[in-house]
């Protein structure tokens, strides 16, 4: 049990792809979301100034917060999505596959480490987003954060770990798939699905848009606040989805 | 053949893909300390055999022992087998001395045990000079050894091989064939696919032909003309089949 962690850890210290998105993941949002604070007051007339001003996301600390927010719950799934991707369609277009058959370390465990790790590696990238954005907000020049500012950062990084369990369920497109394009193509469905979901009234509930409605409702005061206990659904989807994909990678011959 | 306790046996297999019989009723035995080599043409059988031997692909039909376990009742002790059937071994962003050492830990070897192993099968298969380098950066030969290397790093009891010469350099194929002969003689079980008949000979103590996923008959690796003699098995196969 204790090799196949160790190696996944391996894998994803040596690999280009998780630490490119731990940047892209950790920096792109709150850069955004400074440019868009930025196009807005400055009102130039141009597309992105007149873009910035229609989204309304305010002033100071809260303009910023709520755009980074906002991109983050979107940026972050896909940053993240793209990691597990790559972590678990990686052994087919690799053909590495292959070796992990006849092995002393079960398929079954190798993709438990997998899921773990993306897991775990996910989670720290949630801890630091918050005084990462928290220094970009400074540098930007926003002025002191106050309460509120350490509520909003503390949920970016509940949302971000959140989102790191949620992607798990491209593992398992990618591993019936058994390759990175349909961890890709289900990446860009699950993106799109919570869009649906809010449009026909079930956002609350539906596990990939609820952990972003909880976080981004208290920075716009005339949307409906979401219940911390809905991010029950959370866990429980992780659950799932896990289950399913571990279930794959016990049964799964090689095509 | 011997009757020491079998290694690898594979009875009666039967593999179909669609209308395609890549298995039909095959049988194999492989038992400690001999190196049997499986001949034939390309869509033989022969990566058939071994992937379902692996218990990489289930077979429709048949049983599969190995090191005493059926393969369809119970978990064989993976802990104790080698495999090459893919010549792309590797993760290309981890160096030469990293892939042995995660092979040798998913292999079943604790974090020092895998060092040592990993160390000692650089020295052993004369990867020291790309010990240091990033998989992606290596040759197809270089990575095949690599495979090679991962295959045997936990000194298996069974030991399969497909087709394990192919990117080879003449260097290597002498090293290919040193290794086998070292690790038959601490009495392990090693089966060997190849297309070089004269390669096969040097180091098979059995040689089966296999064709249109049957084990046809076997050639006497110490035989002259083994070329002549394989076709004339395989058309005389044909003519049967045919009759």
């Amino acid at each position: 049990m204790h090799a196949a962690y160790h190696v996944e850890l391996l894998k994803l210290r040596r690999g280009r792809v998780p630490a490119v998105a731990s940047v892209v993941v950790l920096l792109a949002p709150p850069l955004l979301a400074w440019a868009f604070l930025a196009a807005a007051q400055a009102n130039r007339g141009d597309p992105l100034s007149a873009k910035a001003a229609a989204m309304a996301l305010g002033v100071g600390w809260a303009g910023y917060l709520n755009g980074l927010t906002q991109i983050a719950a979107t940026g972050g799934f896909v940053g993240i999505g793209i990691v597990v991707a790559w972590c678990f369609g990686r052994e087919f277009a690799d053909y590495t596959v292959v070796s992990l058959y006849a092995s002393a370390t079960s398929r079954h465990t190798v993709a438990a480490a997998k899921l773990v790790v993306v897991t775990g590696w996910a989670a720290v990238v949630a801890v630091v987003a918050a005084p990462v954005a928290l220094v970009i907000g400074l540098l930007a020049g926003l002025g002191s954060p106050d309460t509120a500012t350490f509520a909003a950062l503390g949920r970016l990084a509940v949302l971000l770990a959140a989102t790191g369990m949620l992607a798990l369920v491209v593992a398992l497109f990618a591993s019936l798939g058994r390759g990175y394009l349909a961890g890709f193509a289900g990446l860009a469905a699950i993106v799109v699905a919570p869009q649906l979901a809010i449009v026909a009234g079930i956002g609350a509930w539906f596990p990939w848009s609820a952990p972003a409605l909880w976080a981004i409702t208290p920075l716009n005061p005339t949307l409906t606040a979401i219940p911390t206990w809905h991010l029950i659904v959370v866990p429980l989807t992780a659950l799932v989805t896990s289950a399913l994909t571990l279930a794959w990678w016990q049964t799964a011959e090689l095509s | 053949m011997s009757l020491m306790p079998s290694a690898l046996s594979c009875q009666h297999l039967v593999k179909r893909y669609g209308d395609l019989t890549a298995l039909n009723r095959l049988d194999l035995i492989v038992v400690p300390g001999e190196v049997v080599a499986i001949v034939g043409f390309n869509g033989a059988g022969k990566t058939t055999l071994m992937r379902v031997a692996l218990g990489m692909v289930r077979p429709d039909a048949g049983h599969v022992t190995i090191l005493g376990a059926d393969l369809a009742d119970g978990r064989p002790d993976w802990s104790r087998v080698g495999h090459l059937v893919d010549p792309r071994f590797g993760y290309p962003e981890l160096t030469v001395t990293e892939n042995l050492y995660a092979a040798g830990r998913l292999h079943g070897l604790p974090h020092r045990a895998a060092q040592a192993a990993a160390t000692a099968v650089i020295e052993r298969l004369a990867l020291d000079p790309w010990a240091s380098r990033r998989t992606r950066t290596l040759s197809q030969g270089n990575r095949q050894r690599l495979g090679l290397a991962a295959a045997v790093l936990h000194r298996p009891a069974l030991l399969v091989l497909d087709e394990p010469s192919n990117a080879l350099d003449p260097s290597g194929v002498v090293l290919l064939r040193d290794l086998i002969s070292e690790i038959v003689a601490e009495g392990t079980a090693v089966l060997v696919s190849s297309h070089h008949l004269d390669e096969v000979a040097r180091v098979a103590n059995r040689v089966s032909v296999v064709h249109a996923g049957r084990v046809i008959g076997e050639l006497d690796p110490a035989g002259r003309d083994l070329e002549r003699t394989f076709f004339a098995m395989v058309h005389a196969a044909d003519a049967n089949q045919v009759a």
